[in-house]
Order: C-alpha cells, then sequence, then structure tokens
C-alpha cells in the first residue's frame, strides 16, 4: 500500500483512497482508543468521530504519515473523553436483592460457571492486570506508553502524535515504564509463569 | 537500596532498552551494567515490564469504520453550508467592539462627544438673549369678556396653537421660575379692574415656593404674547396646557441628539451580544456535529 499516494488521492477527494486507509489503520487506532478508554463501545464512539474529523479535515492534511496523522485524531477524541469523565463522572450500575432492595457488592449472577481454558484465564489475568495498572498511571503518561510498549511503535511516531518533542516522549515513557513496573508487581502471582520468572533468557 | 538508582538511570536504561542512546552514552551504560547488579536487576524488571504489555493481547475494531458515500456527501455539504458563516462571526463582532471602544477612548472621540452634548446647551444659550428681552413686555389686562377670542382659539389649537402669539423663543429660561408667582399676583388682582392695565415691569424674582412648574410657565409666557388680557382662572387652565405643550413639542431636536447618543453607547453592548449569540450558536452547532 502506497501511504503516500493514498492520503494524496482522498485529500483530491477520492472517498475509496480514504477508506483504504481507514481499514488499514483501524485496529490499531481501536487498540490505542480501547486502551486509554477503557471500554469497546466508548473506544469506538471515538474512532468514528475520528475518522469523520478526519475525513473533514483533510484540507489540513500537509503530507507526512497519515497513520500518525490518524491516530493524533483518535488520541485527542479519547482525551477529550475523558475530560468529559471527569466533569460528568458516570456511577456503574449495581444490581439489587429484590428482597432488601440493597445492591449486591459482588454480583455473582454475572460470573460464567462454565471451565475455561488455562490460557484463556492467563489471558484475562494479563489483560486485566495490564488494563488496570495503564488506568492508574497519569493519562499525560498513557499514550506515550500505549503506543511505544503495547503497539510497538517507534519515539518519533509517538511524538508526532501526541504533538510532543522526542525529550517529553522518552522521559514520559521511562517513568510511565517505572510505575507500570511497580504496579505490575502485585499481580505477578496471577500472572502466566514466564511473567514470574525474573530471568533474562524469558525477556 | 533500590533508591540509589535515579530517575535519570531508568530513563538510561528506557532509551537504551529502545536502542535510542548515542554509542557512547551506549557503551557507558552496558560498562555499568556490568559492574552494578541492582542497575542490571533494574533493567530487566523494565524489559519484562514491557514483555507484559506487549504480551496484553490485542482487539479487532469491531466493525468496518470506512465511511459510506451518503456520509462522506452529508458531512462534506454541511461543513460547506454552515462554517464559512460562523467561523469568523466571533471574530467580526470582537473587532468591531475594540473599534468602537478605541474611537469612544480617543481624545478627538471625546470631542466630538462633548460637541455632541454640549450642543443642545448651545441652542439654549442662543436662544436665552431672546428670551430675556421677552421677559419683560407690557401686559395689557383686559376685561374678562375681551379675551376670549384670542384665547379660545389658541386653547383650540392644542400644540400647534399660539404659532402667531405665543413663540418658545420669547418663553423665559426656567432659571427664573421666580418671576411666576408676583405676575400671577399682578394678574389676579388685576382681574378686580375691568379698566386696561398696564404692568411696565415684571417684578423682580423671589423665591416661588411650592409653585408648580408648569404654572410658572403659563404665567411666564403671557407677557411674551400680545395678550390683550388675562382669563379667569379657568381658562387660565387652557392657557397652561398650551403652554405646557408646547414647551414639550419644542426641545425635539435634544431629543434627537440625545437618541443618536444612546445609540452610540449602546453599540458595544450590542456587539457583545452578536458575540456572545454567534459563539453560542457555534457551540451549539459544534456539539450537533453540523460544523
Amino acid at each position: 500500500m502506497d501511504e503516500l499516494a493514498l492520503a494524496q488521492a482522498a485529500k483530491d477527494g477520492d472517498l475509496n483512497a480514504f477508506n483504504r486507509l481507514v481499514l488499514e489503520y483501524q485496529d490499531l487506532a481501536f487498540n490505542v482508543a480501547f486502551r486509554l478508554l477503557c471500554d469497546e463501545d466508548a473506544a469506538a464512539d471515538a474512532l468514528q468521530e475520528a475518522v469523520i474529523s478526519a475525513y473533514r479535515s483533510l484540507d489540513s492534511y500537509r503530507g507526512g504519515s497519515f497513520k500518525s496523522w490518524l491516530l493524533r485524531m483518535v488520541t485527542n477524541k479519547c482525551y477529550d473523553e475523558l475530560r468529559r469523565r471527569k466533569r460528568r463522572p458516570t456511577i456503574a450500575l449495581e444490581p439489587t436483592d429484590p428482597e432488601s432492595d440493597e445492591e449486591i457488592e459482588s454480583p455473582t449472577w454475572l460470573a460464567d460457571d462454565s471451565p475455561s481454558p488455562e490460557d484463556q484465564v492467563a489471558e484475562l489475568d494479563l489483560e486485566k492486570a495490564v488494563q488496570d495498572c495503564i488506568n492508574h498511571l497519569p493519562e499525560d503518561f498513557r499514550a506515550v506508553v500505549i503506543m511505544v510498549d503495547m503497539q510497538s511503535m517507534d519515539y518519533q511516531e509517538a511524538s508526532d502524535i501526541i504533538g510532543k518533542p522526542l525529550g517529553t516522549v522518552k522521559s514520559r515513557l521511562a517513568r510511565a515504564r517505572l510505575k507500570l513496573r511497580d504496579c505490575l508487581q502485585q499481580f505477578r502471582e496471577l500472572l502466566p509463569p514466564m511473567f514470574r520468572l525474573e530471568t533474562e533468557e524469558t525477556l | 537500596m533500590k533508591a540509589r538508582i535515579t530517575i535519570q538511570d531508568w530513563q538510561l536504561l528506557s532509551a537504551y532498552m529502545d536502542d535510542q542512546l548515542a554509542p557512547r552514552e551506549k557503551q557507558a551504560l552496558e560498562a555499568r551494567l556490568e559492574k552494578d547488579p541492582e542497575l542490571h536487576a533494574e533493567y530487566l524488571s523494565m524489559r519484562q515490564t514491557r514483555a507484559m504489555l506487549r504480551a496484553a493481547p490485542r482487539h479487532k475494531a469491531p466493525r468496518s469504520f470506512a465511511l459510506t458515500p451518503e456520509q462522506a456527501r452529508q458531512y462534506t455539504r454541511r461543513k460547506s453550508f454552515l462554517f464559512p458563516a460562523l467561523s469568523f462571526s466571533s471574530a467580526i463582532s470582537a473587532l468591531l467592539l475594540i473599534i468602537t471602544l478605541l474611537t469612544r477612548l480617543t481624545p478627538a472621540a471625546g470631542l466630538r462627544m462633548m460637541t455632541a452634548d454640549e450642543a443642545p446647551q448651545a441652542e439654549m444659550l442662543a436662544a436665552e438673549p431672546a428670551a430675556m428681552e421677552a421677559t419683560t413686555p407690557a401686559i395689557i389686562i383686559w376685561g374678562e369678556s375681551n379675551l376670549n377670542t384670542p384665547m379660545m382659539a389658541n386653547g383650540r389649537g392644542g400644540s400647534g396653537g399660539g404659532g402667531d402669539g405665543f413663540s418658545f423663543n420669547t418663553m423665559p429660561m426656567p432659571e427664573e421660575p421666580a418671576a411666576s408667582a408676583p405676575s400671577e399676583k399682578g394678574a389676579e388682582e388685576s382681574l378686580l379692574s375691568p379698566v386696561p392695565t398696564q404692568v411696565v415691569e415684571m417684578p423682580a424674582p423671589m423665591p416661588a415656593e411650592g409653585a408648580p412648574q408648569a404654572e410658572s410657565f403659563s404665567v411666564e409666557a403671557q407677557p411674551s404674547s400680545p395678550i390683550l388680557g388675562i382669563a379667569p382662572e379657568q381658562e387660565q387652565g387652557l392657557i397652561t396646557g398650551m403652554s405646557a405643550t408646547a414647551v414639550s413639542s419644542e426641545p425635539q431636536p435634544l431629543r434627537q441628539s440625545d437618541t443618536g447618543m444612546q445609540f452610540t453607547e449602546a453599540i458595544p453592548y450590542i456587539l457583545a451580544v452578536i458575540a456572545a449569540g454567534s459563539a453560542l450558536a457555534a457551540f451549539w452547532l459544534r456539539r450537533k456535529g453540523l460544523i
């Protein structure tokens, strides 16, 4: 795929070229949004809004990496959503006991009684541990560590996406890794065995 | 012991792990890692953290986010229709507001405004000599029966009456209301006499305590008119009404200039309302996704 040619065609009004670029990067963009928002529906909404914004802002696209340009809009939409949540915090609905009319703190009725494969359990544990620790990061640190450590982007791409200098990216990434290291140690016993061994061979 | 590892060391380890160090920095750090087991343990824990993050499952997008041709047309059309209209409205309003404020605050503008303020006073000052001259006409008092015709004509004329015999220019200035009291007294006394009596001069100003303003206007107006007599009290009421109407109808130029000043003063508020309205409209349309 020739990204630059497609981006130029999209800028010239070719909707098919624009959609090809969207389909190419939508999984990556959705993962970034999901990690930032920790909610599939909210991530889908943010991605949809970002795609619309990108289409309407094609005039402002000045070349360069379309992937970074699109992801920048996605992260901006996600941070908008995070700010909106702070302004209007939501309260999770808890099931209530029909007899006492009080909330059930441990909704056992949601538990799946069917047995799960061990690797699926381990993956769910890792997913939960990672997401929980990311949620406890300062918001400014999240995007950098998600892009570099989880999506394997390089520093320059992260810098282009968040609109900060390379030095800021390095600093935020190092601090985010330190916090995540301390946080994930709490879950070490719950993680798959390979992550419990602190030997270089396992890394 | 871990406190010995500083945040700068962590940044070096982080950059080293991503191969972002310059060759000399890289060699220096590798030498430290060989000698310092704690630093090496920190480096291993950092690599382990990254391995855990990369092992976290990835999610596929739940659906296609490509735009349909209908969606593309919709967003393109709405933008081109509304965006240009609202994008600069607030900026233009703010610019006009600044221009207005500058115009009001500059000395030249202040001079113009002061001149405009003083214009009505100048008109009144110009009219004052004539009024002063008119304050001392002779009043010929006739009997009650002799003044019906002209007075009735003036009374029926309402605000339009008195064109010949009554002029605002001849009306004394309100600064001399005291003149009304003695003249009124003189008029009342003169009613007792059926023969014409000439009052040569208006008495000296005296304090007219409690005398109504309209009454003073009506009596002051009499000396300037070719009045052939003094009406009884009932008909004086007619004269009073006419005088009040004449007084109230004359300062129209003053009101026009006042209206102009009020409009000038209201411009900043109008612009502020326009700016706020356009901002609210843009915010609402933005929330609706129309722009």
